[in-house]
């Protein structure tokens, strides 16, 4: 699709305004290209910084906090130890722990890597090999809604763009029927839709949610069901069209009343199109059954028929509120992760079998890791769980450019904290947006006395982890 | 000035406004860090004076000479015995020359408290007038501006502009008759005596103000019930015209003022945002009060002194002390609600209130007592259940729900059941018997260990040293208390599989032992039920005469004095010294500014409202409203990395005119509206456009989308559905919403689709300017919502007519304020002709949706 034809628009003033800002304080052209030259749609795709390895992610969040010790950091020592004392006294968390606690899981090695995942894995860990899992995860403050912002939008408060965001900014939508970030959640994760807010940056670029607790599509996206028989919509939409040429015609070289014309005519295209991508009923039993009858598994699905359809992102939150927040009985975790194994493993086997892994990024992702020591506040009635820790957790990433069969990092002998090769959410969201062609400190936005990015002042691309 | 452009690009660095720019770019990115506020070997390379003077090692520069420079030698890496510098990576080549350059060119440094936007205000002249400037800039650019606009186009940009609504028929012919010369004076005097004068400026400033009616603590929404009270005030204050200073000090101090009717404004403070339990209490009561801080700064005053919350600004001369100083202000101000009816009634609905929650609460215990009686006169017979639940055993006198309990308990053997292996072996008197004694056990073990809880909670809390300060936000949240109570008192629990096997049959929600409040007041002994009746009784009597709570106030209120201590670096657990409360020197005319009374609000209030740049930054956010840009076109950003005024006379002309008049809003808007530039033409001139496109010296009118509000309402307007009652609760917006959408829930926590889907600003942060977007989304918006539906088929049924052609004028005189060209009126005839039926409601939708519906010229 070539520039012009291009839909959507922001409106050109403050493109111009925003040019100009950027000339008066200095930060022009270090700021991202792409918007500097006044692009009349923000949504058109744009070339990125340089080569991209991916063309799009899908990110997963395990939300409420994935247990590293008890998925893919095994701790020998935490089961050597197990009911002592925490040497040296326990890092302060958000509630009080006691004794170490091991894993009540198994880990094998799993894969021609070798590399130990736990039983709660089983179909994940036959895919090993497909991973880099990184071990040396941290973040700074061991609250849900603090470490949600973190890695979405690189900062623990609300108000800044999210990573999706400023994929939207930074390439535009590879599709033009479809919105190019969707977030997935049957239900709504803690905190909302801040975290895939566009905030300063325009409204075009935040996330659509769909609460895809339902099937049917019409009942997934709002106002998708057109509302008269094509030919009656293509009557009044041939008037409408003629009626806004006259006033054009009046009104030379305004390029929002023509874009306005534009995302008429898209819109109208939609309504055939969107239904028909978010249709998971479309799939075959057999490949329903391999993502497996869940929530999570719905998502992954529908996620892989968004992303062969162009959308740039993809964030699935695995359910409502936080459901792998297990603080009182870690045995909880079974459940939860035999669903989100099956829809992982059918997830990147798809992707493989499309030829799609290499320019997708999978991104098996948490806010934070759970406390080697057993939780045990008077406010639990079991102690049989973790609490949060956000000191050290574990990720594992897949496709688009990452190495595969590796694991990255490493956190001490119990698993409280990143010791080896330490990455924050900034270093991987700089990794992502590195692989996507874009440089992080390139990336940029003018907003309220000063340039803004994602990684804020932080983040190292990992250039140990990419093929 | 070409040729410089140039450079600086081939360069690779920005089109820098000049080589210090540059400089301070690259100091502030590489240097700061160890030398601004840490001093790292006593040297300093945040002022000129610093690094002249240098550190440790002597002179850091040396004006001119950047090869004699011991910080051009250090970065360079081309001196022996200098240290390279900075640590870790060097400086990249074209950061090197950034500074060469700049120390070659003299190191000149701007002196920032000498900044324009610093400057006291002047007094016009009488010669003065926006035109009067806009004229000259314009001479000087070589721009011809454009024409008058025609009086259709201008009495529909004024009432949009004035009232966010379209005018009648009737009200556009009255203007567009009007004989006399002073017929557009008369036409803005008129809308601005209009009440939705109020409705449609105050949402411009609920932007600013970040208004929400609601927040989420993480897991739960708070919903701020009586929110709209504020935005209410701030309506009618616009439409009294209320001085702005006095509406800018009710909103940061109205309860400190005489006049109690300025007590609604306080909900700027009172409606939050308030972060709860989302992070630990130090770290959101922190995050709390540097939203005040922004709001106020670059929301009143267009500054960003929110930037120095971890450190010294970068830019702008703005401390990180000065930053705690004002943030101490607001640590001394509480979340209070005022009741609108006398003390006396609010008391008695209060102790009213805490009857019923006593009541409640008696009832709850006594049911609660009950339950666990019941659990120990069954928990004997669990072997007698457990066989009447799995075979034809005698099941007289036995509870029939709980026998169904029991039966699905054991219907689910793959269900944890750790203690159950034998009895699925081999079922019957035997194995029932040892589960009843191994849960009877478990039962008295589980009691043992609550007990035991308690007691170490209510020691725990004991020797808890007490809180220093108790802050309570809305719906009574108390911030240490009430966040995550008990969760840091270590504590005792049963081992993991007893803990199950107790939980599957006494604790949870299906259990077959779990007697929940109704099922123990179903099973109640005969003996416990006149106990029972009565309570109940008791609780539902009172809890019925309690009428809904009375209306009050979301607003501020006056805490005990507490100036804060530095948060080194931000953060609310590494604490430095105590910082007295003020105001920043360089916004005092360099002098510092103490705040010693009370909170500081009052005097903060007063600083802010008759503050100069409180001026330029009202003005221009006026100007804004009226053009669709500012004249400084970063509304919220006059330090040094914002944006200069495109025409600064006519800035400092506007600022200095308003408050030579007593901060008249009315005023002000009105003579912005009289100038020649407000009703020039919106059209495009290559001319023009050729020497400045971006029209930074307004040489012409914006044409301007509708924004999210005036679209909906311009839509009901037509349609004749529109409700114009003002003022009152939030509604949801949904298909049966015929109000002004000011009148719409505003929501923190998920934003209205549709007023989000036309660039509604989050109400999470203050707004500096709204985007303005147009993606297909919006038209989808249009295309199938219910809601664009029903006012298609209103307008459809106004416009109808048997003779086509009259109800095709009827509709442009109605939408358009015209009539319909001869081209235009022949495709709505041949659309109309067509087949189909009443075709009225769709062309209703076209004319909806088009182009001239939706921008204003």
């Amino acid at each position: 699709m070539s520039i012009d034809a291009i839909p959507a628009t922001v409106h050109p003033r403050w493109t111009r305004r925003e040019a100009l800002a950027r000339m008066a304080s200095g930060f022009g052209l270090l700021a991202f290209n792409g918007l500097a030259v006044a692009a009349p749609s923000p949504l058109a795709p744009k070339r990125p910084h340089f080569e991209p390895r991916a063309k799009r992610i899908i990110y997963l969040v395990m939300n409420g906090g994935m247990s590293h010790v008890d998925t893919f950091d095994p701790k020998p020592m935490l089961t050597k130890f197990n009911g002592q004392p925490v040497p040296g006294g326990a890092p302060k968390t958000e509630r009080s722990t006691g004794n170490l606690f091991a894993s009540p899981f198994t880990f094998s090695r799993r894969g021609q890597s070798g590399i130990e995942v736990s039983e709660l894995f089983p179909r994940t860990g036959s895919m090993i090999d497909d991973f880099c899992v990184i071990r040396s995860m941290w973040t700074e403050v061991p609250n849900h809604e603090p470490s949600l912002f973190m890695f979405n939008t690189g900062t623990i408060q609300p108000g800044r763009p999210s990573l999706g965001s400023w994929l939207m900014y930074g390439l535009g939508s590879e599709s033009q029927n479809l919105p190019g970030f969707v977030v997935l959640c049957p239900g709504m994760p803690v905190v909302g839709s801040p975290l895939w807010s566009s905030a300063f940056l325009p409204a075009v670029f935040q996330g659509t949610y769909i609460r895809n607790n339902e099937t049917d599509p019409y009942k997934l996206i709002r106002n998708i069901r057109a509302s008269a028989p094509p030919e009656q919509q293509r009557r009044m939409l041939d008037l409408l069209a003629a009626l806004n040429r006259e006033h054009l015609a009046e009104r030379p070289g305004d390029t929002q009343l023509e874009a306005s014309v534009e995302a008429m005519e898209t819109a109208f295209r939609m309504q055939t199109e969107a239904p028909e991508a978010f249709d998971i009923r479309q799939e075959k039993a057999e490949t329903l059954a391999r993502y497996g009858d869940s929530e999570i598994g719905r998502s992954c699905l529908l996620a892989r028929r968004l992303s062969e359809r162009g959308v740039r992102m993809v964030q699935v939150y695995y359910g409502n509120s936080q459901p792998w927040d297990h603080h009182e009985d870690i045995l909880e975790h079974r459940t939860l992760a035999a669903r989100a194994d099956a829809a992982v493993a059918a997830l990147v086997e798809d992707l493989k079998q499309r030829g799609m892994l290499d320019e997708t990024i999978v991104v098996l992702g948490t806010e934070f890791g759970r406390t080697p020591a057993v939780e045990n506040g008077s406010n639990t009635k079991l102690h049989y769980g973790r609490d949060h820790n956000s000191l050290g957790y574990s990720i594992a990433v897949a496709g688009g450019g990452f190495k595969g069969g590796i694991t990255y990092g490493a956190t001490d002998e119990f698993g409280y904290r990143a010791a080896e090769d330490r990455v924050h959410p900034h270093d991987l969201n700089a990794t992502l947006l590195h692989l996507l062609g874009l440089d992080h400190t390139r990336l940029t936005w003018s907003y309220s006395g000063r340039d803004f990015r994602l990684t804020d002042v932080h983040g190292e691309v990992i250039h140990a982890i990419l093929a | 000035m070409l040729h410089r452009m140039t450079l600086l690009v081939l360069l690779g660095t920005a089109a820098w406004a000049s080589s210090e720019d540059a400089a301070r770019k690259v100091l502030a990115a590489r240097c700061w860090a160890c030398h601004a506020q840490t001093e790292m070997g006593g040297l300093r390379l945040d002022s000129r004076e610093a690094m002249l003077r240098g550190g440790k090692s002597g002179p850091a520069m040396i004006a001119g000479r950047s090869e004699e420079s011991r910080m051009y030698q250090a970065v360079a890496r081309n001196k022996p015995g200098v240290m390279p510098m900075p640590p870790g990576p060097p400086l990249k080549p074209v950061e090197i020359e950034t500074l060469r350059k700049w120390i070659d060119e003299g190191a000149p440094w701007r002196d920032e408290s000498a900044h324009w936007a610093y400057r006291p205000l002047r007094s016009p002249a009488a010669t003065e007038s926006i035109d009067h400037w806009l004229d000259r800039a314009h001479a000087a650019k070589g721009v011809t501006p454009n024409a008058a606009a025609d009086r259709r186009t201008l009495i529909r940009r004024v009432w949009f502009d004035l009232t966010g609504l379209p005018p009648s028929e009737e009200e556009f012919r009255r203007a567009f008759e009007d004989a006399r010369p002073d017929w557009f004076a008369r036409l803005v005097d008129q809308l601005l005596t209009s009440p939705h004068f109020g409705e449609k400026w105050a949402r411009h400033w609920l932007d600013v103000a970040r208004y929400g009616e609601n927040d989420f603590t993480g897991t739960e929404v708070v919903n701020y019930p009586n929110a709209w009270r504020y935005r209410d005030w701030v309506v009618e204050a616009i439409n009294r015209d209320l001085p702005y200073d006095r509406f800018l000090m009710a909103q940061l101090a109205g309860d400190l003022m005489d006049d109690r009717s300025l007590l609604p404004a306080t909900g700027l403070l009172g409606l939050g945002p308030w972060y709860y339990g989302i992070a630990q209490p130090a770290q959101s009561r922190a995050d709390e009060r540097n939203d005040r801080v922004d709001m106020v700064t670059r929301g009143m005053l267009g500054v960003t002194v929110a930037c120095a919350r971890c450190h010294d600004h970068k830019y702008d001369p703005f401390s990180i002390h000065e930053y705690y100083a004002l943030a101490g202000v607001f640590a001394s101000t509480a979340y209070e609600e005022y009741p609108l009816v006398p003390e006396s009634e609010a008391g008695e609905w209060r102790k009213r209130k805490a009857e019923v929650d006593a009541a409640a609460k008696a009832l709850n215990k006594f049911l609660d007592d009950e339950a666990r009686a019941l659990a120990d006169a069954f928990a004997p017979r669990i072997a007698q259940y457990m066989l009447a639940a799995s075979g034809p055993a005698e099941t007289a006198g036995l509870v029939e729900k709980i026998v169904e309990r029991w039966k699905n308990y054991l219907a689910k053997p793959e269900d944890k059941h750790p203690f159950l292996a034998e009895w699925f072996t081999n079922a019957g008197p035997e194995t029932a018997q040892q589960f009843q004694d191994l849960k009877l056990e478990i039962n008295r073990e589980k009691r043992e260990i609550d007990e035991e809880n308690r007691r170490i909670v209510e020691d725990a809390r004991k020797k808890a040293p007490p809180v220093e300060r108790t802050i309570v936000l809305p719906g009574g949240y108390r911030s240490e208390e009430d966040f995550n109570p008990g969760a840091d008192i270590p504590a005792k629990s049963l081992e993991r599989d007893r803990f199950v096997a107790w939980n599957r049959i006494f604790g949870e929600g299906s259990a077959p032992l779990k007697f929940d409040r109704e099922l123990t007041a179903e099973l109640l002994p005969a003996d416990r039920r006149g106990e029972y009746e009565r309570l109940k009784t008791a609780h539902e009597d009172l809890k019925a005469a309690l009428p809904p709570k009375y209306p009050f106030l979301h607003g501020a209120a006056e805490f005990t004095p507490w100036d804060l201590q530095l948060h080194k670096r931000g953060s609310p657990e590494d604490l430095g010294e105590t910082v007295a409360r003020g105001f920043p020197a360089v916004l005092a005319n360099g002098k510092a500014l103490k705040f010693t009374q009370g909170s500081g609000r009052m005097e903060l209030a007063r600083t802010v409202a008759h503050h100069p740049l409180a001026a330029r930054v009202a003005v221009n956010r006026f100007w804004l409203a009226l053009f669709g840009e500012g004249i400084v076109a970063t509304p919220s950003n006059y330090g040094s990395t914002g944006d200069r005024p495109a025409v600064p006379d006519l800035l400092e002309y506007l600022a200095g005119r308003f408050a030579a008049q007593g901060y008249s809003m009315k005023a002000m808007i009105r003579e912005i509206m009289l100038s020649e530039a407000y009703q020039r033409t919106s059209a495009a001139h290559s001319a023009s456009d050729a020497i400045d496109a971006a029209n930074r010296t307004f040489w012409r009118q914006n044409r301007r989308r509708l924004d999210a509000e005036p679209l909906l309402d311009a839509m009901l307007a037509v349609s004749g559905e529109l409700d114009r009652t003002g003022g009152g609760e939030s509604k949801p917006l949904n298909e049966a919403f015929v109000r002004r959408s000011l009148y719409a829930k505003t929501s923190r926590f998920q934003q209205d689709e549709t007023l989000s889907l036309f660039d509604l600003p989050s109400a999470l942060v203050t707004c500096e300017q709204r985007v303005v977007t147009t993606v297909p989304l919006q038209k989808l918006f249009l295309l199938n919502s219910g809601m664009v539906a029903r006012r298609a088929e209103a307008l459809g049924k106004r416009i109808a007519r048997t003779d086509r052609g009259e109800g095709i004028e009827a509709a442009y005189r109605l939408l358009f304020h015209r009539a319909p060209t001869a081209e235009e009126a022949v495709l709505g005839r041949g659309f109309l002709d067509s087949a189909g039926g009443n075709l009225w409601p769709q062309y209703a939708w076209v004319l909806l949706s088009s182009n001239e519906f939706t921008y204003v010229d």
